[in-house]
Protein backbone atom coordinates (compact mmCIF):
# COMPACT_ATOMS: atom_id res chain seq x y z
CA UNK A 1 0.00 0.00 0.00
CA UNK A 2 1.25 3.67 -0.62
CA UNK A 3 -0.28 4.64 2.64
CA UNK A 4 1.86 3.65 5.97
CA UNK A 5 -1.14 4.07 8.21
CA UNK A 6 -4.73 3.23 7.67
CA UNK A 7 -5.24 6.94 8.24
CA UNK A 8 -3.57 8.14 5.64
CA UNK A 9 -5.63 6.07 3.12
CA UNK A 10 -9.00 7.35 5.11
CA UNK A 11 -7.50 11.29 4.58
CA UNK A 12 -5.99 11.03 1.29
CA UNK A 13 -3.80 14.13 1.80
CA UNK A 14 -7.05 16.27 2.52
CA UNK A 15 -8.82 14.93 -0.72
CA UNK A 16 -10.32 12.01 1.20
CA UNK A 17 -13.83 13.34 0.94
CA UNK A 18 -13.65 13.58 -2.57
CA UNK A 19 -12.53 10.19 -3.17
CA UNK A 20 -14.17 8.35 -1.07
CA UNK A 21 -17.51 10.26 -1.63
CA UNK A 22 -17.31 9.53 -5.34
CA UNK A 23 -16.92 5.90 -4.40
CA UNK A 24 -19.19 5.81 -1.89
CA UNK A 25 -22.15 7.16 -4.25
CA UNK A 26 -20.96 4.85 -7.18
CA UNK A 27 -21.06 2.19 -5.17
CA UNK A 28 -24.33 3.20 -3.89
CA UNK A 29 -25.57 3.44 -7.55
CA UNK A 30 -24.24 -0.14 -8.41
CA UNK A 31 -26.01 -1.43 -5.53
CA UNK A 32 -29.57 -0.11 -6.74
CA UNK A 33 -29.33 -1.21 -9.96
CA UNK A 34 -28.55 -5.01 -8.51
CA UNK A 35 -31.66 -4.80 -6.48
CA UNK A 36 -34.42 -2.86 -8.23
CA UNK A 37 -34.74 -5.18 -10.85
CA UNK A 38 -34.34 -8.15 -8.99
CA UNK A 39 -37.42 -7.16 -6.71
CA UNK A 40 -39.45 -6.05 -10.03
CA UNK A 41 -38.75 -9.35 -11.45
CA UNK A 42 -39.52 -11.48 -7.85
CA UNK A 43 -43.20 -9.04 -7.93
CA UNK A 44 -44.14 -10.51 -11.19
CA UNK A 45 -43.24 -14.14 -10.45
CA UNK A 46 -44.82 -13.83 -7.21
CA UNK A 47 -47.96 -12.62 -9.18
CA UNK A 48 -47.55 -15.73 -11.84
CA UNK A 49 -47.54 -18.47 -8.78
CA UNK A 50 -50.54 -16.36 -7.52
CA UNK A 51 -52.43 -16.68 -10.33
CA UNK A 52 -51.51 -20.55 -10.93
CA UNK A 53 -52.59 -20.93 -7.89
CA UNK A 54 -56.39 -20.15 -8.18
CA UNK A 55 -56.09 -21.48 -11.49
CA UNK A 56 -55.30 -25.11 -9.92
CA UNK A 57 -58.12 -24.43 -7.50
CA UNK A 58 -61.00 -23.43 -9.69
CA UNK A 59 -60.21 -26.47 -11.64
CA UNK A 60 -60.63 -28.55 -8.57
CA UNK B 1 -29.14 -17.13 -50.57
CA UNK B 2 -28.54 -20.06 -48.05
CA UNK B 3 -26.58 -17.01 -45.67
CA UNK B 4 -29.88 -15.09 -45.44
CA UNK B 5 -31.82 -18.38 -44.53
CA UNK B 6 -28.96 -18.59 -41.89
CA UNK B 7 -29.33 -14.96 -40.23
CA UNK B 8 -33.28 -15.87 -40.67
CA UNK B 9 -32.70 -18.99 -38.42
CA UNK B 10 -30.81 -17.23 -36.33
CA UNK B 11 -32.83 -14.01 -35.71
CA UNK B 12 -36.10 -16.48 -35.14
CA UNK B 13 -34.21 -18.36 -32.65
CA UNK B 14 -32.66 -14.90 -31.26
CA UNK B 15 -36.35 -13.62 -31.27
CA UNK B 16 -37.68 -15.71 -29.05
CA UNK B 17 -37.90 -14.53 -25.06
CA UNK B 18 -37.90 -17.96 -24.17
CA UNK B 19 -34.47 -18.47 -25.46
CA UNK B 20 -33.35 -15.41 -24.08
CA UNK B 21 -34.35 -15.96 -20.25
CA UNK B 22 -32.70 -19.44 -20.96
CA UNK B 23 -29.68 -17.63 -21.85
CA UNK B 24 -29.69 -15.30 -18.72
CA UNK B 25 -30.21 -17.91 -16.79
CA UNK B 26 -26.90 -19.74 -17.59
CA UNK B 27 -24.83 -16.65 -17.75
CA UNK B 28 -25.83 -13.61 -15.26
CA UNK B 29 -24.56 -15.28 -11.88
CA UNK B 30 -21.01 -15.64 -13.97
CA UNK B 31 -20.70 -12.76 -15.62
CA UNK B 32 -21.91 -10.97 -12.19
CA UNK B 33 -19.53 -12.66 -10.54
CA UNK B 34 -16.58 -12.00 -12.34
CA UNK B 35 -18.09 -8.24 -13.00
CA UNK B 36 -18.03 -7.40 -9.33
CA UNK B 37 -14.43 -9.92 -8.25
CA UNK B 38 -12.81 -7.71 -10.86
CA UNK B 39 -14.15 -4.46 -10.34
CA UNK B 40 -13.56 -4.53 -6.35
CA UNK B 41 -9.61 -5.73 -7.24
CA UNK B 42 -9.02 -2.98 -10.15
CA UNK B 43 -10.34 -0.13 -7.68
CA UNK B 44 -8.68 -1.34 -4.41
CA UNK B 45 -5.33 -1.50 -6.54
CA UNK B 46 -6.29 1.69 -8.21
CA UNK B 47 -7.06 3.69 -4.31
CA UNK B 48 -4.64 1.99 -2.50
CA UNK B 49 -1.87 0.54 -4.50
CA UNK B 50 -0.62 3.21 -7.06
CA UNK B 51 1.41 6.03 -6.64
CA UNK B 52 0.23 9.89 -5.87
CA UNK B 53 -0.08 12.27 -8.70
CA UNK B 54 2.61 14.73 -8.67
CA UNK B 55 0.21 17.61 -9.92
CA UNK B 56 -3.37 16.18 -8.39
CA UNK B 57 -2.12 14.27 -5.49
CA UNK B 58 -4.50 11.51 -4.13
CA UNK B 59 -7.50 13.01 -5.57
CA UNK B 60 -6.71 11.38 -9.16
CA UNK B 61 -7.67 8.43 -7.85
CA UNK B 62 -11.09 8.98 -8.74
CA UNK B 63 -10.12 7.99 -12.75
CA UNK B 64 -11.04 4.22 -11.41
CA UNK B 65 -14.76 5.04 -11.42
CA UNK B 66 -14.91 7.71 -13.68
CA UNK B 67 -13.61 6.73 -16.35
CA UNK B 68 -15.03 2.93 -17.04
CA UNK B 69 -18.10 4.54 -16.23
CA UNK B 70 -18.19 7.05 -18.63
CA UNK B 71 -16.74 4.50 -21.71
CA UNK B 72 -19.71 2.14 -20.27
CA UNK B 73 -22.17 4.51 -20.97
CA UNK B 74 -21.23 5.49 -24.15
CA UNK B 75 -20.96 2.56 -25.63
CA UNK B 76 -24.16 1.49 -24.31
CA UNK B 77 -25.49 4.12 -26.28
CA UNK B 78 -24.22 1.79 -29.44
CA UNK B 79 -25.91 -1.23 -28.09
CA UNK B 80 -29.12 0.88 -27.57
CA UNK B 81 -28.90 2.12 -31.24
CA UNK B 82 -28.25 -1.04 -32.69
CA UNK B 83 -31.24 -2.52 -30.59
CA UNK B 84 -33.36 0.65 -32.07
CA UNK B 85 -32.22 -0.15 -35.64
CA UNK B 86 -33.38 -3.51 -35.44
CA UNK B 87 -36.54 -3.17 -33.74
CA UNK B 88 -37.63 -0.50 -36.62
CA UNK B 89 -35.95 -3.06 -39.49
CA UNK B 90 -37.28 -6.51 -38.43
CA UNK B 91 -39.89 -5.27 -35.48
CA UNK B 92 -38.16 -7.84 -32.74
CA UNK B 93 -40.19 -8.17 -29.49
CA UNK B 94 -36.27 -8.88 -27.92
CA UNK B 95 -35.16 -5.95 -29.21
CA UNK B 96 -37.38 -3.52 -28.05
CA UNK B 97 -36.77 -5.23 -24.30
CA UNK B 98 -33.15 -4.66 -24.96
CA UNK B 99 -33.99 -0.43 -25.63
CA UNK B 100 -36.00 -0.59 -22.05
CA UNK B 101 -33.40 -3.14 -20.58
CA UNK B 102 -30.02 -0.52 -21.63
CA UNK B 103 -31.58 2.52 -20.90
CA UNK B 104 -31.94 2.45 -17.49
CA UNK B 105 -28.74 1.21 -17.00
CA UNK B 106 -26.97 3.77 -19.28
CA UNK B 107 -28.87 6.48 -17.23
CA UNK B 108 -27.43 4.98 -14.05
CA UNK B 109 -23.57 4.84 -15.95
CA UNK B 110 -23.86 8.44 -17.14
CA UNK B 111 -24.78 9.93 -13.93
CA UNK B 112 -21.96 8.30 -11.84
CA UNK B 113 -19.84 9.85 -14.72
CA UNK B 114 -21.13 13.17 -13.92
CA UNK B 115 -21.18 13.10 -10.27
CA UNK B 116 -17.86 11.70 -9.98
CA UNK B 117 -16.69 14.26 -12.73
CA UNK B 118 -18.18 17.05 -10.58
CA UNK B 119 -16.47 16.09 -7.49
CA UNK B 120 -13.03 15.51 -9.37
CA UNK B 121 -13.88 19.12 -10.75
CA UNK B 122 -14.54 20.82 -7.36
CA UNK B 123 -10.35 20.29 -5.94
CA UNK B 124 -8.70 20.34 -9.44
CA UNK B 125 -10.69 22.76 -11.01
CA UNK B 126 -11.84 24.70 -8.75
CA UNK B 127 -15.59 24.12 -9.08
CA UNK B 128 -18.46 21.74 -9.53
CA UNK B 129 -19.67 22.48 -12.58
CA UNK B 130 -18.89 24.79 -15.41
CA UNK B 131 -21.74 25.15 -18.55
CA UNK B 132 -19.23 26.81 -21.34
CA UNK B 133 -17.81 23.00 -21.02
CA UNK B 134 -18.86 21.34 -24.23
CA UNK B 135 -17.93 17.94 -22.78
CA UNK B 136 -20.07 18.33 -19.72
CA UNK B 137 -22.52 19.26 -21.67
CA UNK B 138 -22.38 16.77 -24.51
CA UNK B 139 -22.33 14.42 -21.36
CA UNK B 140 -25.29 15.76 -19.60
CA UNK B 141 -27.07 16.13 -22.99
CA UNK B 142 -26.76 11.61 -22.94
CA UNK B 143 -28.12 11.48 -19.76
CA UNK B 144 -31.45 13.32 -20.60
CA UNK B 145 -31.44 11.31 -23.60
CA UNK B 146 -31.39 7.80 -21.26
CA UNK B 147 -34.12 10.26 -19.41
CA UNK B 148 -36.28 10.88 -22.26
CA UNK B 149 -35.79 7.21 -24.16
CA UNK B 150 -37.32 5.76 -20.79
CA UNK B 151 -40.14 8.32 -20.49
CA UNK B 152 -41.21 8.33 -23.82
CA UNK B 153 -41.17 4.19 -23.50
CA UNK B 154 -42.99 4.38 -20.65
CA UNK B 155 -45.70 7.07 -22.12
CA UNK B 156 -47.36 4.60 -24.46
CA UNK B 157 -50.07 2.08 -23.65
CA UNK B 158 -48.99 0.00 -26.68
CA UNK B 159 -45.68 -1.76 -27.08
CA UNK B 160 -45.72 -0.95 -30.77
CA UNK B 161 -45.87 2.27 -30.45
CA UNK B 162 -43.68 2.41 -27.69
CA UNK B 163 -40.29 1.14 -29.29
CA UNK B 164 -41.31 2.84 -32.76
CA UNK B 165 -40.92 6.47 -30.80
CA UNK B 166 -38.59 5.34 -28.52
CA UNK B 167 -36.39 3.96 -31.31
CA UNK B 168 -36.79 7.10 -33.39
CA UNK B 169 -35.33 9.05 -30.68
CA UNK B 170 -32.67 7.07 -29.80
CA UNK B 171 -31.53 6.85 -33.64
CA UNK B 172 -31.26 10.35 -33.76
CA UNK B 173 -29.71 11.09 -30.50
CA UNK B 174 -26.81 9.07 -32.07
CA UNK B 175 -25.07 11.90 -33.03
CA UNK B 176 -24.51 12.94 -29.24
CA UNK B 177 -21.76 10.11 -28.99
CA UNK B 178 -19.35 10.57 -31.33
CA UNK B 179 -19.66 14.70 -30.25
CA UNK B 180 -18.92 13.71 -26.83
CA UNK B 181 -15.93 11.53 -27.83
CA UNK B 182 -14.74 14.13 -29.83
CA UNK B 183 -15.27 17.26 -27.89
CA UNK B 184 -11.93 17.97 -25.57
CA UNK B 185 -10.54 17.86 -29.08
CA UNK B 186 -12.80 19.99 -31.14
CA UNK B 187 -13.38 22.57 -28.57
CA UNK B 188 -11.09 24.25 -25.69
CA UNK B 189 -12.28 23.00 -22.50
CA UNK B 190 -11.75 22.61 -19.05
CA UNK B 191 -11.85 18.92 -19.36
CA UNK B 192 -8.64 17.12 -20.46
CA UNK B 193 -8.06 15.11 -23.47
CA UNK B 194 -7.74 11.69 -23.09
CA UNK B 195 -5.05 9.77 -21.32
CA UNK B 196 -5.46 6.62 -22.95
CA UNK B 197 -6.21 6.04 -26.99
CA UNK B 198 -6.53 3.26 -28.76
CA UNK B 199 -3.91 4.41 -31.63
CA UNK B 200 -0.92 6.01 -30.10
CA UNK B 201 0.77 5.44 -26.85
CA UNK B 202 -1.01 6.43 -23.75
CA UNK B 203 0.17 9.17 -21.87
CA UNK B 204 -0.24 8.21 -18.13
CA UNK B 205 2.09 6.44 -16.31
CA UNK B 206 2.24 2.28 -16.81
CA UNK B 207 1.22 2.17 -12.64
CA UNK B 208 -1.50 4.23 -12.96
CA UNK B 209 -2.75 2.73 -15.68
CA UNK B 210 -2.93 -0.93 -15.12
CA UNK B 211 -5.77 -1.22 -12.76
CA UNK B 212 -7.78 1.23 -15.20
CA UNK B 213 -7.60 -1.65 -17.84
CA UNK B 214 -8.92 -4.04 -15.48
CA UNK B 215 -11.62 -1.84 -14.43
CA UNK B 216 -12.85 -1.17 -17.89
CA UNK B 217 -13.68 -4.56 -18.89
CA UNK B 218 -14.97 -5.18 -15.34
CA UNK B 219 -17.94 -2.25 -15.65
CA UNK B 220 -18.15 -3.39 -19.14
CA UNK B 221 -19.08 -7.46 -17.45
CA UNK B 222 -21.02 -5.01 -14.83
CA UNK B 223 -22.88 -3.73 -17.44
CA UNK B 224 -23.58 -6.71 -18.90
CA UNK B 225 -24.99 -8.16 -16.10
CA UNK B 226 -27.02 -5.40 -15.00
CA UNK B 227 -28.84 -5.27 -18.79
CA UNK B 228 -29.43 -9.34 -18.17
CA UNK B 229 -31.25 -8.48 -14.82
CA UNK B 230 -33.24 -6.10 -16.46
CA UNK B 231 -34.11 -7.62 -19.72
CA UNK B 232 -34.89 -10.87 -16.88
CA UNK B 233 -37.54 -8.42 -15.36
CA UNK B 234 -38.75 -7.09 -18.80
CA UNK B 235 -39.13 -10.82 -20.45
CA UNK B 236 -41.30 -11.62 -17.33
CA UNK B 237 -43.14 -8.83 -17.58
CA UNK B 238 -44.44 -8.66 -21.16
CA UNK B 239 -44.54 -12.80 -21.23
CA UNK B 240 -46.22 -13.21 -18.28
CA UNK B 241 -49.41 -14.36 -19.61
CA UNK B 242 -47.29 -17.15 -21.52
CA UNK B 243 -47.28 -20.78 -20.81
CA UNK B 244 -44.02 -21.33 -20.68
CA UNK B 245 -43.39 -18.31 -17.98
CA UNK B 246 -46.77 -20.09 -16.12
CA UNK B 247 -44.48 -23.42 -16.18
CA UNK B 248 -40.99 -21.65 -15.48
CA UNK B 249 -42.43 -19.49 -12.39
CA UNK B 250 -44.24 -22.68 -10.52
CA UNK B 251 -47.30 -22.40 -8.20
CA UNK B 252 -47.90 -21.35 -4.69
CA UNK B 253 -49.78 -24.45 -3.81
CA UNK B 254 -47.50 -27.32 -5.09
CA UNK B 255 -44.29 -25.64 -2.76
CA UNK B 256 -46.19 -25.87 0.27
CA UNK B 257 -47.38 -29.38 -0.13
Amino acid sequence: MVFETLNDLWSMGGHGTYVWLAYALSITIFVYLTISPIISYKKVISEIRFRNSSEENEVS
Amino acid sequence: MAIFKIILKWFHRFGSPKWLMTLIDNWLPWVMAAGISSLVISLVWGVAFTPEDYKQGHVYRIIYIHVPTAIVSLAAYYFMAIAAAISIIWRLKIADFAIRSIAPVGLSLSLIALITGAIWGKPTWGTYWVWQDPRLISMLILFFLYWGVISLHDAFYSRKSASKASSILILVGTVNIPIIYKSVDWWSSLHQTASIKLTGPSTIATEMLQPLLLAIPSVYLLFFAFVMLQLRYQIALNEQYTNWMKLRSGNNLKDKI
